[in-house]
């Protein structure tokens, strides 16, 4: 086998295990530029992440994705091709959890499922074999029958996910599904979705919570103004970061902070942020850092109250690549 | 694309009976309103008499004939007289205790006679209450038939009519005109001795009375309840129609709660095309106008015993022509607001004026040329005459093609509209 012949065999191997394929994506809504040329890939069996703030355009790229908004171009494909209209066959192969609460509370669980699977053209046998199937996966069989309007908010959000499961896609796209869900929920909002996982489902996860996108996630793109700011994996993203580490100061009073703020901030230490009585800082670098903060504070004879070392995370990778927190 | 219109349909239908409050309130409400005003507005036929109208009146006439006139008023089945004085029947009125007074002033008999032949007419004041317009209306019509009978008959036998006929030919100037009257009073004279055209069956010669009022009910019925039973089937339409265009807003608050909760984009993220998701929509909504217009139909036959003496199909058709029309005008609203909040003041809105203007207030006859014109463009309209048609009127299955019709092209239009819109949504 010649050379040629093995990047072929391999650019094919490459070709059958990506599920979706965005490519210069742009979307405009009047003047303003919802997606900007957006580009990723989605490997079969992975959870992708799109990480970014509100309004940033992880809900619009997400619509283009399952084919319910027009790209003003680029496209989108799914495994090797591009939804053709309305009733192609090939939305059979997405799910969709949008990021509401889309589902009607009147009627009960296995209506609402029933309900959609029709639309996916299921007969009622398929539906009522995958019915079971998906109750159990949410963990909800014991609440089949009875009206959704008397679900707590998350069994709603697990309903939300079941229904986008019903007719067994191969991709399943999450708008932000733990908006307004209590942390309990949360975590068995996740075991849902880490079982899916593992059991080869393809994910697309949209959130402005990074530490879900860091749970949950293979590959991350962090979006800002209809923009992949960065993108790879979680550990590829931290690596970004001048120091993997960063440094929380308490302080008595917020006046001390203030100062804290002040003094830390002329000794060109990295980036520093005051919230209330507790100062961050971002270190420039790994080498003396941490001494060179405790003596900047030492010598003005500011006194903390507390001093710990954590971890990197996304919230400093999005701050470095946009310069704003991911709650702004 | 049936299979996921029955769907959509089918679920809708299952919402709307899952929500039992809504449900019942969708097929109360017309029922209710129609009830209230079917006791208003209708005699209750039978033994029921009709509401009297108040009337005050002031004869400050010592004429005989006046005197007749107020006795004949007395006794009008349309009227209560109370005999006032000038100042307390305008006072009545102006304090809002009374809607209408009448005051026959001095000398108001022996002109009224004259005024036949020569003269001025005499001059019969009414006071009456501006903001009680119908009252004035029903008073009117009753004091002219008692007045033109009375007057017309004093005026035109025994001597007085002699006595006016001789000042007309007196005071006429034109020689035609007074060998005209010269003649008639000659012939006038020549019956009057003769005795033989007596007024109004007395003796004494004269003329008769020149007309009765012999009023007959045009409905298909022959029955004594004809009229009332006419009056409580239309009322029953227009408002069994009215309720159907509000369960249409209901319906298009449902497909924009739809759009806000995300339902709407999950459904378009499916394998189906708008077009049926609008038809299925489309569908649930007809199906369930049709339930609540036969059941409100059905409540005021059972309750208030009208019935249908036309064509049943005909009802039938423009029934499922209006039921789909209002299924139509759903989508419509639906596909022009973008929130429940800013349509759902417009839409009422719209549906009030559509009732009004069509007729399902009040009989589209009563309202000024230039509305009974724009009434044409009102499908409300051509649902009630459909249905007006086929029951009181008891018209066969070809008088239902026009308002069918009418309804069709409504359907064609709101529904147009809502597809082209909401495929972009």
């Amino acid at each position: 086998m010649d050379l040629h012949s093995i990047e072929t065999l391999a650019q094919a191997v490459s070709y059958r295990s990506v599920m979706v394929v965005v490519q210069s994506l742009v979307k405009s809504f009047g003047e303003l530029k919802a997606v900007n040329g957006v580009n990723f890939e989605v490997r079969k069996g992975t959870c992708f992440g799109l990480l970014g703030p509100n309004g940033a355009g992880k809900s619009t790229t997400i619509s283009m994705i399952v084919g319910t908004l027009v790209p003003d171009s680029g496209q989108v494909t799914i495994d090797g091709k591009s939804i053709a209209g309305e009733t192609d066959p090939l939305r059979r192969k997405i799910g969709f959890v949008p990021q509401e609460l889309a589902l009607f509370e009147d009627i009960n669980f296995v209506q609402n499922l029933s309900f959609f699977a029709s639309l996916y053209g299921m007969t009622k046998s398929e539906t009522e074999a995958r019915t079971k199937a998906v109750l159990t996966i949410v963990g909800l069989s014991d609440r089949a029958t009875e009206p959704v309007k008397n679900f707590s908010g998350g069994m709603k959000r697990r309903l939300n996910i079941a229904i986008a499961l019903i007719h067994s896609p191969e991709l399943l796209v999450l708008d932000e599904p733990t908006v307004g869900v209590d942390p309990q929920s949360r975590n068995s909002i996740f075991d849902v979705l880490e079982q899916l996982k593992a059991d080869g489902m393809t994910l697309i996860y949209t959130s402005h919570y990074m530490e879900e996108v860091e749970r949950m996630c293979d590959h991350i793109a962090i979006i800002d103004h209809g923009k992949v700011m960065m993108m790879g994996t979680l550990d590829e993203l931290l690596r970004t970061l001048p120091c993997r580490f960063q440094l929380r100061f308490s302080f008595a009073d917020q006046e001390i902070a203030s100062e804290a703020e002040a003094v830390l901030g002329r000794g060109k230490i990295g980036t520093i942020f005051r919230t209330e009585s507790t100062v961050e800082v971002l270190p420039d670098h790994n080498a003396k850092a941490i001494v060179d903060s405790v003596n900047e504070l030492q010598s003005a004879g500011l006194v903390f109250d507390d001093m710990r070392v954590e971890r990197g995370t996304l919230e400093e990778v999005f701050l470095k690549s946009t310069g704003k927190s991911l709650r702004d | 694309m049936l299979s996921h219109i029955v769907s959509i349909a089918k679920k809708d239908v299952r919402l709307f009976s899952a929500d039992r409050k809504s449900m019942i309130t969708s097929f109360m409400v017309p029922i209710a309103i129609a009830s209230f005003f079917t006791m208003i507005m209708s005699s209750g036929g039978g033994d029921q008499k009709p509401t009297k109208i108040p009337l005050l009146v002031v004869n400050e006439d010592n004429d005989s004939m006046t005197k007749v006139l107020v006795d004949k008023l007395k006794s009008n089945e349309n009227l209560t007289i109370e005999v006032v004085s000038r100042s307390a029947a305008q006072m009545a009125v102006k304090s809002g205790q009374k809607s209408v007074a009448i005051a026959f002033g001095k000398g108001f008999g022996a002109q009224a006679r004259s005024a036949l032949f020569t003269g001025t007419p005499a001059k019969l004041d009414e006071f009456y209450d501006p903001g009680k317009a119908i009252d004035r209306q029903i008073v009117q019509g009753a004091i002219m038939q008692v007045l033109v009978q009375e007057i017309s008959k004093a005026g035109m036998s025994g001597d007085g009519a002699k006595t006016n006929m001789e000042a007309a030919l007196q005071n006429e100037v034109d020689p035609s005109r007074k060998a005209a009257w010269g003649e008639f009073l000659s012939s006038w004279e020549a019956l009057d001795k003769t005795g033989a055209m007596t007024a109004n069956g007395g003796s004494g010669g004269g003329m008769n009375q020149p007309f009765e009022i012999s009023a007959s009910a045009m409905t298909a019925s022959k029955d004594a309840n004809a009229e009332s039973n006419a009056t409580r089937g239309h009322i029953f339409a227009g408002m069994a129609i009215q309720g159907l265009l509000f369960f249409a807003i209901d319906a298009a608050m449902g497909l924009l709660r739809d759009r806000r909760t995300g339902v709407w984009t999950r459904m378009k993220a499916a394998p189906v095309s708008s077009m049926s998701l609008v038809l299925g929509k489309g569908l649930g909504s007809w199906f369930i106008a049709l339930l609540i217009f036969s059941f409100v139909l059905a409540f005021g036959m059972l309750v208030f015993g009208f019935r249908v003496y036309g064509s049943w199909i005909g009802l039938a058709l423009v029934a499922i022509m209006s039921a789909l029309m209002t299924a139509a005008f759903g989508l419509f609203v639906a596909s022009l607001g973008k929130t429940e909040a800013q349509s759902r003041g417009m839409s009422v809105l719209a549906v009030l004026m559509m009732s009004m203007l069509g007729g399902a207030w009040f009989p589209t006859s009563m309202m000024p040329k230039v509305v009974q014109t724009i009434s044409a463009v009102i499908p409300v309209r051509w649902s009630i005459e459909g249905i007006d048609a086929m029951m009181y009127r008891g018209a066969g299955l070809s008088a239902a093609v026009v308002p069918i019709a009418a309804l069709a092209g409504f359907t064609a239009l709101f529904a147009g509209i809502a597809v082209l819109r909401l495929r972009k949504v």
